[in-house]
């Protein structure tokens, strides 16, 4: 690295030590802000949970979460709702997926753009626009009723099925994402090489394409379930009392009840069922193949794997002995890649259309939302710049994300310098220590930092929202920049250097301009992170400093509004921009 | 399998574009049963277009291609039975080196005794019996090349296409495995049809070159006959060095034409050459080896100044000028010592018969 063409050769052990040094000195501030922010609240409040009245044993707390059978019934259901969101989403983000790693250069940005639209665009107000669309009188009954297809509305939403649909929709952009990385990696000539050695395309993708794109596959599956099992937004909003899951007792606990003691029991269990699920992912398909995609599935050839292989196998051939008995097709016979696009196609519209729907009610005339609309009218948005407690929530988001950003700017910049200089096992540590709060539940996260704030005295606070919101947007902008760092071609250091410049100058003039777009498209997103955080605000804001996203789930709860689809409708057109000019960057280097 | 494995290929009016784009132009083609050919050409020449075509991995926008006389434009590359070696080996990185080359056998579903010694002889061939249980990223570049080689032969294809599949080795490497294809080609009698665009492979390895440049095709010939005889300027420059002269025709009869340097006063005899009459504008077309000093007193000689002179032991290479600027490239072979220095002024002669005349079209282009 630059290092290397500095002048005047110094003692090896000294220059060793004195790099080591920097390193650390470049950690240092992530590390800083972690273990109090992040590590120490986590853990003081899980040990909660062990804390318990004079007299009761130490697991009093699970065993009474245990007796009683309603909190077994949400954990159940819980379970339940996180395993098939898991399968639907990984069904339904396959194809996407498959489709934009083949996709040639133009069409790709397109399809890469609508994924990432609704990725980074509010999970809370997405799930809003499903509210609107299910409901009894949303457009889809209304629809379905205008062409005869039913005499009255249907009763889709509070049920598990509306749930089971808004979670999908939720997570399908996330698995997206994940697996594209492990699919872009697989040879595009591997599906013809092996139709030139005989194989039929549904063998080729049986027998090549799938296999190869599995560690993708599993990673995507950990990372839905692991997530699922900590919402509370979609069950909430979508789901009847039948369908809750486990994060919303524990808010209940913490903010009506005040029983910290049991909560964290709560937590302690969802954090016992996240690491599980990572074990049980290290077993079948080793944790290694998330963190070095591709290539890591292959020389473990355990007994899951071995079944998977001969099942897909079976697959493949049974569907080309099918297609030997279907008449000839002239040519090569590509109905079914014109299926797997169409249904993408249907994909991208369902996660992207229904965020449409709010406008026109955010227009509505009438105090109650109806479909269709009625009339034309800007009050609700007037409303909305009439009410300072609105305004005064919307401010503060805006300064808690924008000092989120430059929080995630000032020690997240050399904490991914310091990584890529790390020797493998420090590295490692670093990227587990940044990266854990993106998949560790955000509600244990949050009340964490409710206890920690409770004591001294953050609760309330715009300090206390920025760093809590540091802590969740951070492995956001890390991973974002360290791709980009990765994507650096050091060399130009190198030659900076031995061309006279310092090292100072090199960052100076050579490094930082070359970065900047990228890193300037990472704060950007960890902007967007804080800007749609609600987990934080719910637990440490005290009702005193609320948030946008805080006011809209309160606002949601009571009952979905005009007024809402109006703050909505500001608040989504708002970060659109954000991010499309997010993306404009990122992709400008 | 008793009947004569290999096979004929024939290429009738096949062009391909991709909207407005024309990535190859109508072309016709015919490789013999046990041919060697070689598509050649510079990048964009539409060589692979068509080696993907043959392949049944790209679809013609028209014309028809025959295997052994049978048209298998519509079948789907699983069912056209070609070996195809990918530039980047394609290798499937889930599987070791015996589970790839048994592959193909296993798509044919072939019973697993015969399987497996197929799989043998075909890694014995290729040299590769250590490596059969290994996977095939832990290979170097060239045992990648062996597996993929071994794993399109292995199931007797009519036809092998080979799409660079020396391009990704470095030099000392390359020619190993250019022995080894031209072994394997001649002890298996296979046709294979093989894309490159480095001229040296191409004259070693093949029976015939297909030259192509800008979507078409321009010469098909052994490549003999192609480096001696080229027809096109391009053709000339493409492959090897030459000098390409303007020059114009002073006078043509039964023995050769006398030709005139244009903007020298040198003239130079040439072989006879069809469809050529007094005052047309032609290219001569002289390889640098074939120009020599001249002897003694001899006739029609071409003056020339040595501007540079470089001596590569055994072969000496000189730029020469003549009076009235045209520049020349000459290669002498087998001069004991430096022969001439920078500045000194020589005779140089050549046969009638290694003067190529490219007609007015060539000096159009």
């Amino acid at each position: 690295m630059s290092d290397l063409a500095q002048p005047a050769p110094k003692p090896r052990a000294s220059r060793a030590r004195r790099l080591a040094l920097r390193n650390l000195a470049l950690a240092a501030p992530v590390v800083l802000l972690l273990l109090p922010f992040f590590v120490y609240p986590t853990v003081s409040f899980l040990l909660r949970a062990f804390d318990t009245p004079e007299g009761q044993p130490w697991y009093a707390n699970f065993e009474r979460f245990f007796t009683a059978s309603a909190y077994g019934r949400v954990l159940a259901e819980t379970l339940i709702i996180s395993a098939w969101v898991t399968l639907a989403t990984v069904l339904v983000a396959y194809p996407v997926a498959y489709v934009l790693a083949r996709a040639p250069r133009r069409s790709k940005s397109w399809w890469a753009l609508f994924i990432l639209l609704p990725f980074w665009s509010s999970f809370l107000v997405r799930t809003f626009a499903l509210v609107l669309i299910l409901g009894r009188n949303g457009p889809l009954n209304d629809a379905a009723m205008a062409i005869g297809l039913v005499d009255s509305p249907m009763n889709l939403l509070f049920s598990r099925g509306a749930v089971l649909v808004g979670m999908t929709s939720v997570m399908t952009p996330f698995a997206v994402l994940t697996m594209i990385g492990v699919f872009e990696r697989i040879d595009r000539f591997l599906p013809p090489a092996a139709e030139t050695l005989g194989a039929r395309p549904s063998q080729a993708f049986f027998r090549i394409y799938l296999p190869l794109s599995m560690p993708g596959v599993t990673a995507a599956a950990l990372l839905v379930f692991v997530t699922s099992i900590g919402f509370f937004i979609t069950p909430a909003l979508l789901g009847s009392r039948y369908e809750t899951m486990i994060a919303q007792p524990i808010i209940q606990q913490v903010l009506d009840l005040g029983n910290w003691s049991f909560a964290a029991s709560m937590c302690v269990i969802l954090f016992v069922i996240t690491i599980a699920v990572f074990v049980l992912y290290d077993r079948l398909v080793g944790i290694s193949s998330l963190v070095q995609q591709g290539g890591g599935q292959r020389r473990r050839g355990g007994f899951g794997a071995r079944l998977a292989t001969r099942v897909f196998d079976a697959l493949g051939d049974g569907l080309a002995a099918l297609g030997r008995l279907m008449p000839f097709r002239g040519g090569k016979g590509r109905a079914g890649a014109r299926a797997v696009a169409g249904f993408s196609v249907f994909v991208l519209l369902v996660l992207n259309v229904p965020v449409l729907f709010l406008l026109p009610v955010s227009v509505t005339e009438s105090a109650f939302v109806s479909w269709p609309p009625s009339g034309f009218t800007l009050q609700w948005y007037a409303q909305f710049f009439d009410m300072p407690i609105w305004l005064q929530g919307t401010t503060r988001s805006f300064l808690v994300a924008f000092g989120t950003s430059l929080l995630c700017f000032l020690i997240g910049v050399p904490a991914a310098f310091a990584m890529l200089r790390l020797s493998g096992r420090k590295a490692a540590a670093l990227m587990v220590l940044i990266v854990s709060p993106m998949v560790l539940p955000k509600i244990v996260i949050a009340v964490g930092l409710f206890y920690l704030y409770a004591r001294i005295g953050l609760v309330g606070t715009e300090i206390g929202l920025v760093l809590g919101h540091t802590v969740v947007a951070l492995p956001y902008f890390f991973i974002s920049l360290v791709a980009v760092l990765k994507s650096y071609n050091w060399r130009l250091d190198d030659a900076a250097a031995s061309l006279g410049a310092s090292p100072w100058r090199v960052r100076r003039h050579i490094t930082l301009p070359l970065i900047s777009t990228g890193l300037i498209s990472s704060a950007i997103f960890a902007f967007v992170v804080s800007l749609d955080e609600l987990n934080i605000a719910l637990f440490t804001s005290g009702g005193l400093a609320s948030t946008l996203p805080k006011l809209m789930w309160e606002s949601a709860t009571v009952g979905f509004t005009p007024l809402l689809a109006a703050v909505s409708t500001m608040f989504l057109l708002f970060l659109t921009v954000v991010v499309l000019s997010g993306l404009y960057l990122g992709r400008r280097r | 399998m008793t009947k004569e494995q290999t096979t004929k290929l024939e290429i009738r009016g096949i062009t391909k574009s991709y909207g407005r784009t024309l990535a190859l132009g109508s072309t016709d083609l015919v490789v013999e049963k046990g041919e060697f050919l070689t598509l050649l050409g510079p990048s964009g020449s539409g060589k692979t277009t068509l080696l993907m075509m043959i392949a049944g991995l790209t679809e013609p926008s028209g014309g028809r291609i025959l295997i052994d006389g049978v048209d298998v434009t519509d079948r789907p590359s699983s069912e056209r039975n070609i070996g195809v070696v990918f530039q980047n080996y394609a290798l499937f990185p889930h599987m070791t080196v015996a589970e790839n080359v048994a592959f193909p056998l296993k798509m044919r579903r072939r019973p697993a005794d015969e399987t497996a010694a197929a799989v043998k002889d075909a890694l014995a061939i290729a040299q590769l019996d250590e490596l059969a249980g290994r996977y095939t990223d832990e290979l170097s570049g060239g045992q990648q090349q062996r597996v993929a080689l071994a794993r399109a032969i292995v199931f007797r294809p009519a036809l092998v296409l080979m799409d660079e599949p020396l391009g990704a080795l470095d030099k000392r490497l390359r020619d190993d495995l250019k022995e080894e294809i031209r072994r394997m080609h001649r002890q298996l009698g296979t046709t294979i049809v093989y894309v490159t665009h480095d001229q040296d492979e191409a004259m070693m390895l093949s029976d015939r070159i297909c030259l192509m440049d800008k979507a078409q095709v321009v010469q098909v010939d052994p490549p003999s006959r192609l480096y001696n005889a080229p027809k096109s300027r391009f053709a000339a420059d493409f492959l090897g060095e030459s000098n390409l002269l303007p020059a114009q025709v002073v006078s043509t009869s039964a023995e050769g034409l006398v030709l005139r340097l244009t903007g020298e006063g040198v003239a130079i005899n040439a072989a006879p050459a069809p469809g050529l009459s007094e005052g047309d504008e032609v290219l001569a077309m002289i390889r640098p080896e074939r120009l020599r000093l001249a002897g003694a007193g001899e006739a029609g000689t071409i003056p020339a100044e040595v501007t540079a002179m470089l001596d590569l032991g055994g072969v000496h290479r000189l730029r020469a000028s003549l009076a009235g600027g045209t520049k020349l490239r000459v290669t002498l072979l087998g001069q004991r010592q430096a022969v001439a220095e920078a500045g000194s002024r020589i005779a140089l002669a050549v046969d009638a018969s290694d003067v190529v005349v490219l007609g007015p079209e060539a000096v159009a282009s």
